[in-house]
């Protein structure tokens, strides 16, 4: 199950020193894993070892050689040349799904927060109702209406991501707009745009990035669901979670089948959740 | 020291009470074993839609109900009919009127002795297409009348080769009509075993019918049928022992079963062909030269190394190997990728073209065919795309509204060969690929009205060599079946229908 990302909250301190290496290995070690994934994608993006398509039956399931670093899939298929194409499959939706999200909740979030009122009211009360479903459960519904594919993936987790951070938002500026220097701005005539963009949404950004690779990991997290399910990337497209899939009945035979595209699942997750930690705690001055 | 003496003394009862305990794991289930009734349990990957054999036309169902329910004629394992409730058969000399004799031993679960009004009203029942399912397989059924308590005679509308074979399938069964309404939930049969209890998406139990007319059909007390819907939680289950069969192995851990000293492996062809079927109606497949092209360019071996692991045989026509009526073309219609480009380029498409190749979700073997397809094209230049689609969607989409391009499936379980060919007659409602050709449907209108069983085989033979020819359809492979049995496990048969027979199954120590 995908848990429904937040930035954390403020924490007691003990010992700020000793915390603070922690803080730091967290992002740097989170930042190393998350770096890897981008570069294995952008590799994958322009080159391969194999074709990733390129089938050869006669070294079905063969296990890691120095031609095959991961060794092969069920057709004889390159699992290294396509666990490097699914990187990309997973950074593609990844940032889609950050973007996506990213905007309309930011743009639905402070419309409530700076209007408040009725349009509060209303948004958030929509927002309320989309965010009581888990988020896998609503983007497996939207792929349903919208299709098997990656971009569908991508709008259908970008659109289940979208009540987290417009309920962030909302927060963030409703807590900004009662400071003074908002305050001050308003009396100096400026106007609202100007406000937003100056003093809300400097302010608000630290926390929005947070939430931005929380959203990255859910989402490569739930385009492998998807993918396995048969509703993500299609054959002969590849995808870690598609390849978890295929994997299935080869767990003894080949091994090797599962768990790298596994590994590599986790260590995207890991990583942005790391980054996004670090990140969390970084900015939070109550943690500085 | 002292801790280490009480140490002792606990060791010493705890030894004890080891003793105890491992003589009891070990004497205790064997002792219960001889009170507790000796049961088979099979592996089965869905949960069937019902158990009444006249309300689906799922294989899932009548891999089971064979169990519950008795035909008037059943099949051999090598495709032969026999007596099963009716004891002999005669024809009229115009191919008319069938006189069935009746067995007069026959009961059903519920007691009742069953008589030829019995089957007069189930073969009723059959021939209305508001109650059965496949009542178009006993469309040809004018009348049936009662001679005698144990003699009906079926009088036809016109000759039909197949009529026999159709009573062996699945859904001829005979059943009480007392329980008809309830048949799909309790279902009543006078088979080997009659129907105990169902937990839904986990077991169907059934249990020895004392009263069945073969006392030595049934050799365990009680059989279970177990859904376990993932194919490596079904071989995890296998060898641990808790079911006993897993008539369905995924092709890939065949191995891993036969390494097992537990376990044995029993690999049979199976009465089913896998087919690349084209849309003839749809552009550019309405020109043969394209279709051919394809056949041409798919090399079968490879698509049977990549979807059943090398475990099928390759075919050239809509028709398996196994069949009495098999007619061998592959030497005719080799893989010559050159050969494929050329027709192409006459077709005024030799830089190729994008098509889309649907697959059924449901099935990994037509899903990895799909797949070694699309990169076989290839070569002559066509993309194709691979969609996979449920299987709702795929009946809709592909099979009734005929609406796709190209998409692989499986056809199984006919024993007569015009079940088998008689859905590319131009007119069938089971033509999916709107293949028309006027021979083939005058041969296949010739042959189903034939009783001159020479005959019949030449005209079937001339039909899979224009299916051969004029390809509306790629015709792949014939998948082996992949059986998994415990070793104790012996008797199990490998039937050309979709059936799990277990009369003879038996399960030693």
């Amino acid at each position: 199950m995908i848990e429904r990302g937040r930035p954390r909250p403020g924490r007691r301190e003990p010992n700020p020193l000793k915390l603070s290496r922690r803080r730091r290995t967290n992002l740097s070690v989170g930042l190393a894993l998350a770096t890897l994934v981008v570069a294995l994608a952008v590799i994958g993006a322009v080159w391969t070892p194999v074709d990733p398509a390129r089938m050869d039956m006669t070294h079905r399931a063969a296990p890691p050689t120095a031609a095959h670093l991961f060794g092969t899939d069920e057709f004889g298929r390159d699992t290294f040349s396509r666990a490097l194409k699914g990187a990309g499959s997973a950074v593609e939706v990844g940032l889609g799904v950050a973007v996506i999200a990213g905007t309309l909740g930011l743009a639905l979030g402070a419309l409530a927060g700076y209007r408040g009122g009725l349009v509060d009211e209303v948004l958030m009360r929509l927002i309320d109702g989309l965010y009581a479903f888990p988020p896998l459960i609503m983007a497996l519904a939207l792929v349903a209406v919208l299709g098997p594919g990656l971009r569908q993936v991508t709008v259908a987790i970008g659109l289940a991501e979208v009540p987290a951070f417009a309920r962030l938002t909302r927060s963030l500026i409703i807590g900004l707009r009662q400071q003074l220097f908002v305050e001050a701005a308003r009396a100096a005539g400026a106007t609202d745009w100007q406000i937003a963009r100056r003093h809300l949404l400097p302010n608000a950004a630290p926390a929005l990035i947070v939430q931005a690779s929380i959203a990255f990991s859910t989402a490569v997290l739930a385009e492998a669901a998807l993918s396995f399910l048969g509703l993500g990337v299609q054959p002969p497209s590849a995808s870690w979670g598609l390849m978890l899939q295929e994997a299935q009945s080869f767990l003894t035979l080949a091994p090797w089948m599962a768990i790298f595209p596994g590994a590599l699942i986790a260590a995207t997750i890991l990583g942005f959740n790391l980054v996004a930690d670090g990140l969390a705690e970084r900015s939070d001055p109550r943690l500085r | 020291m002292e801790r280490m003496n009480g140490g002792k003394l606990g060791r010493g009862a705890m030894a004890g009470l080891l003793t105890f305990a491992l003589l009891a794991t070990v004497l205790l289930p064997g002792l219960a074993g001889c009170a507790r009734k000796q049961a088979l349990r099979v592996a089965i990957n869905t949960d069937p839609d019902g158990l009444d054999p006249y309300k689906t036309v799922a294989a899932a169902t009548f891999n089971l109900t064979r169990n519950i329910f008795d035909t008037l004629i059943q099949t051999d394992p090598a495709g032969r009919l026999g007596p099963d409730l009716a004891t002999g058969w005669q024809v009229s000399t115009d191919g008319l009127t069938y006189t069935l004799k009746l067995r007069t031993d026959v009961y059903f679960h519920n007691g009742r002795k069953m008589t030829a009004d019995d089957v007069k009203w189930s073969l009723d029942q059959m021939r209305d297409p508001n109650v059965h399912k496949r009542a178009a397989d006993f469309a040809a059924i004018k009348d049936v009348k009662v001679l005698a308590p144990d003699q009906v005679a079926i009088t036809l509308n016109k000759p039909s080769a197949a009529f026999l074979s159709n009573l062996a399938m699945g859904w001829a069964a005979i059943v009480s009509k007392e329980a008809a309404a309830t048949m799909s939930q309790n279902p009543v049969g006078t088979g080997p075993f009659k129907f105990v209890e169902w937990k839904k998406d986990q077991e169907i139990a059934l249990e020895r019918f004392n009263r069945y007319f073969d006392p030595k059909a049934a050799r365990v007390d009680r059989v279970v049928f177990q859904v376990i819907p993932e194919a490596p939680a079904r071989l995890v289950a296998l060898k641990a022992g808790t079911v006993d069969v897993v008539p369905d192995v995924p092709p890939e851990n065949a191995n891993e079963v036969q390494a097992s000293s537990d376990l044995k492996l029993v690999v049979k062809p199976m009465n089913a062909v896998q087919i690349l079927a084209i849309n003839n109606k749809k552009k550019p497949f309405d020109d043969v030269r394209v279709r051919q092209a394809l056949a041409l360019a798919i090399d079968k071996q490879t698509v049977i190394d990549g979807s059943v692991w090398g475990y099928g045989k390759p075919i050239a026509s809509h028709m398996p190997p196994s069949s009495d009526y098999y007619v061998d073309l592959l030497a005719q219609h080799q893989t010559d990728v050159a050969k494929a480009k050329a027709l192409l380029a006459q077709a005024g498409l030799a830089k190729g073209f994008k098509t889309t190749i649907v697959l059924p979700e449901p099935y990994m073997l037509h899903r990895r065919a799909g797949q070694v397809i699309a990169e076989q094209l290839k070569a002559i230049g066509v993309q194709a795309d691979l969609k996979v689609i449920d299987w709702p969607t795929w009946l809709s989409e592909v099979y009734t509204k005929r609406n796709y391009e190209l998409t692989v499936i499986g056809h199984t379980g006919r024993l007569d060969p015009d079940p088998w060919l008689n859905r590319y007659v131009s007119t069938s409602k089971e033509n999916y690929m709107n293949f028309s050709d006027p021979e083939y449907d005058q041969i296949i209108a010739q042959a189903a009205v034939s009783t001159d069983a020479a005959q019949r085989k030449q005209l079937y033979g001339r039909a899979q060599e224009i299916l051969a020819d004029q390809a509306p359809a790629v015709y792949l492979q014939a998948p082996a079946m992949v059986i998994g049995l415990n070793k104790a496990v012996e008797g199990w048969q490998v039937y050309p229908i979709d059936i799990y027979d277990l009369r003879g199954v038996s399960k030693g120590k």
